[in-house]
């Protein structure tokens, strides 16, 4: 089997191995992590910042194995004109992380007694990180090429979206993110490769 | 430029969920993906909240703002 790391555009050679099939490019090693760990999942995203460097690409979801190169040339050949417009969209752009909480939590019970209650504290918890992406997402949304944001109630309320921006604004992009934080607590990551950008079937 | 952290363990926190985030549930996803069902991921989400008060070490490659 291999793993794929990748669907990158043609570029300076890497420390993996790859397969071009057309203007595309799978890159791909034959050992790998399976199992999800945080010592996995941080080794895969070193090597994928080390591809980002040097190349426009799209990281694969963590645990993408294939059969073989066949397999792979395959899925090159069939998603083409999706992987050739994501990597047109992210060329010259990273992905930032954003995540901010409300300045207060509803006061509810953590244990409550009923599920009417249950319900009350998941919505107040919910209206609150809402609350946050209200005031935050769209002026971020705005200074990025593309935008997704969600919002969570457990573990804490919390806002989180992720902004395609160029990799020359990100330290503007960061500024940005700090005035419209307006003192809430939040915390930018990244500068991620593109994984919430790459076309369909991405989440949020 | 700063926004003091109430708390510290935050930033840490947020670093290894957004990678998490990432690396499990976005991304290109090819037909063989048979890793983590995106409805796992909560879970982990979870597990590792409970981890991360114990592990302080893993997460310096990600640079963090403030």
């Amino acid at each position: 089997v291999i793993h794929l790391y990748a669907i990158a555009e043609p570029g300076p050679p890497v420390a993996l191995e790859e397969l071009r099939h057309g203007d595309l490019c799978g890159i791909f090693a034959r050992h790998g992590d399976r199992e999800p760990t945080i010592e996995a999942l941080e080794r895969h995203e070193r090597v994928v910042e080390d591809l980002m460097a040097v190349r426009t690409l799209l990281p694969a979801r963590f645990g993408s194995v294939l059969d073989g190169e066949d397999d792979l040339r395959a899925l090159l050949d069939r998603r083409a004109h999706e992987f050739a417009a994501a990597l047109g969209r992210v060329r010259g752009r990273v992905e930032i992380g954003v995540r901010a909480r409300p300045r207060s939590v509803p006061d509810v019970p953590a244990t409550p007694a009923s599920g009417r209650a249950y319900v009350e504290r998941k919505l107040a918890r919910l209206r609150a990180a809402r609350a946050v992406q209200d005031d935050m997402h769209d002026p971020l949304a705005a200074r990025a090429h593309a935008a997704v944001a969600r919002v969570l109630a457990e573990p804490e309320p919390q806002f989180t979206g992720a902004y395609l921006v160029d990799r020359d604004t990100v330290d503007a992009f960061r500024a940005r993110v700090e005035e419209v934080a307006d003192g809430r607590e939040v915390v930018c990551t990244g500068p991620w490769p593109p994984y919430s950008f790459v076309g369909d079937g991405q989440r949020g | 430029m700063s926004t003091e952290l109430l708390d510290p363990a935050y930033g840490r926190d947020v670093a290894l969920v957004d990678l998490v985030d990432r690396l499990l549930g976005n991304g290109v996803v090819i037909a063989g993906d048979v890793t983590l069902a995106l409805a796992d991921i909560d879970l982990v989400h979870v597990s590792l909240r409970a981890l991360v008060a114990s592990v302080d070490t893993l997460v310096n490659t990600r640079e963090l703002v403030p």
